[in-house]
């Protein structure tokens, strides 16, 4: 099968890879020139595989060819595994957002990692603070993600290609440095597991440049009341946005939240590539709304999974009878693995984006 | 399907293998009892007839045997209730470790780990009557608990039974907070 053929060097991909909702995603990015770079971590819950290594394998990847690994979140939700890639892609260098107060925020997870003595499920960093004791084993340092920083610049057949975080601002930063304390009292006792918040204003967004091939990633940003945070400080003060860009990956599987239409009108190309996970968790994410208003954008819309009805999970039929007799809702967050292909010649501008939905991945062509 | 039991009254786990016997002696008795007139049963005699023949016994002397064997397990039956009903017990048939991820006015939502089979998990929503008075205190935003269903023994009388507690951990000790400091100031120290 071609999309599970060896790459050419020339080719830029993004692979966004989703598990239905409530076991994370990832995107892993062929750079040009035989590099990559994975964002987040998720994991199979049934086989525990790590979705990322598991892709790259399938498409003859060398996991010394990863440079680099990007963390947009420290809950462990969102990077499940993460320490695993980290650890077995020997060559790739780590990004994250740091703290301002990084002292307090590394007590905050110093204090989670103890609970591994007294009950491990309850610890939500543990995933983190194996990554960065990893570093500090190789005495690799990390590059701290922030608006408007440079990750990667390499030049493939003459073409630049960079990778920029535009998240978090210096004003989420900030606020974040408050969070923390409250952080600490609420969840820094044995038996309490964090609980992570919305609307997510630390998530890191990335904006990569093929070329002349723009990519937005909008990972789990939303909109903040604060103009100086979320996707308004990204539209009134990024710097390195130069152009449109004809790839997105829709944030936050698409919730309300986390819609802006200027992102729409002024970041992206006409009729982009658009992409997205769902949450299958509660009444399910994205709404069928939500959904229609996307197509208004693009006739280009892709999700690595459908919507699935929410059911309780399979029992001995005796149990579920007392269950239902019990009147217990119960609803089973259901795996389901989907990745959205996308390839493009990164020195051709007149190129367009091939995309190949693959295991559950879907266009959606009407909702 | 594992079936445990617990007696309230116990501070321990014990397992009784109550089904198994009860399993068991409903076997011997119904075929003692096939023939319903108190001679054994035709296939019954059949199988034994080798042995009959050896030891010379009378397929009439086999009866008592029989039903010696079965009175047995009667009262060992019996002696194992009448010992059980003293106490109340929980059967519990299914069970999971829950966190607490929303909380509302009359109910709060949890995320369920399956402690059986734990491989997806699941969204559970509790009605917040079903927490006991006594964890009320340890009813918070990311608080742990287990829940399990099953049936309760209460005087003989046997009830189908939800039941939350939630998870009591002692502070941290000065050992525990002392290592978290540690390992917060190496990573200080590595990172800036």
């Amino acid at each position: 099968m071609n999309q599970f053929g060896l790459i050419d060097p020339n080719i830029a991909e993004i692979a966004l890879i989703g598990t239905g909702g409530g076991y994370g995603e990832s995107c892993v990015i062929h750079l040009g020139n035989n590099e990559w770079m994975i964002i987040d971590s998720c994991r199979d819950p049934i086989t525990k595989s790590i979705l990322p290594i598991e892709y790259l394998k399938e498409i003859n990847v060398p996991l010394e060819n990863v440079k680099l690994i990007l963390c947009t979140h420290w809950h462990d939700d969102h990077i499940r595994g993460l320490s695993k890639i980290l650890k077995e892609c020997t060559n790739a260098d780590f990004s994250f957002a740091k703290a301002n107060d990084l002292k307090k925020f590394l007590l905050l997870i110093s204090l989670d990692y103890e609970k591994i003595n007294r009950d491990s499920s309850l610890s939500s960093t543990l995933e983190f603070t194996d990554c960065l004791e990893i570093l500090k084993r190789r005495n690799s340092h990390p590059y701290f993600a922030s608006q408007d920083r440079m990750l990667w610049s390499k030049e493939v057949n003459a073409q630049k290609c960079e990778v920029f975080t535009l998240t978090p601002s210096d004003i989420t930063l900030q606020k974040f440095d408050e969070e923390i304390s409250t952080l600490i009292s609420e969840y820094g006792p044995p038996n309490r597991k964090i609980i992570a918040n919305t609307p997510n204003s630390k998530s890191v967004v990335s904006f990569i440049k093929f070329g002349h091939h723009r990519v937005l990633l909008g990972a789990d940003l939303e909109i903040s009341a604060d103009l100086n945070e979320g996707w308004d400080n990204i539209l009134i003060n990024c710097k390195s946005i130069d152009m449109k860009a004809s790839l997105f990956k829709i944030p936050h599987h698409g919730s309300e939240n986390s819609y802006h239409r200027e992102i729409w009108a002024k970041m992206l190309s006409q009729n982009p590539i658009a992409a997205l996970t769902p949450w299958n968790k509660k009444n399910g994410l994205p709404e069928l709304q939500m959904l229609q208003k996307f197509q208004t954008h693009t006739d280009k819309l892709y999700i690595t999974s459908p919507k699935v009805n929410l059911k309780p999970k399979k029992r001995h039929r005796s149990v579920e009878k007392l269950i239902k007799q019990l009147n217990q809702k119960l609803t089973e967050v259901k795996f389901v693995k989907g990745v959205i292909q996308c390839r493009i010649k990164i020195d051709d501008p007149n190129d367009e984006w091939k995309v190949s939905p693959l295991y559950s991945a879907m266009k959606i062509d009407s909702y | 399907m594992s079936n445990s039991c617990t007696s309230t009254n116990d501070t321990e786990q014990s397992s009784v293998p109550i089904d198994a016997d009860i399993l068991s002696l409903d076997n011997d008795y119904s075929e003692f009892n096939n023939g319903n007139t108190g001679s054994i049963n035709d296939n019954v005699a059949n199988e034994n007839l080798d042995e009959l023949n050896e030891a010379a016994i009378s397929t009439e002397e086999l009866i008592p045997v029989k039903a010696q064997k079965i009175t047995e397990k009667v009262k060992n039956y019996i002696h194992s209730t009448q010992r059980i009903k003293d106490n109340d017990y929980f059967l519990s048939i299914q069970k999971w470790k829950g966190v607490i991820t929303s909380i509302s006015d009359e109910t709060f939502e949890a995320q369920l780990e399956d402690l059986i089979n734990s491989d997806t998990y699941e969204i559970g929503e509790f009605e917040l009557k079903e927490v006991s008075p006594g964890d009320l205190e340890l009813f918070k935003m990311g608080a742990a608990f287990y829940w399990s269903v099953g049936y309760a023994n209460n005087h003989n009388q046997r009830e189908k039974k939800s039941i939350i507690r939630f998870q009591r951990l002692p502070s941290w000790t000065e050992d525990e907070l002392d290592k978290a400091s540690d390992r917060r100031n190496d990573l200080f120290d590595f990172l800036s």
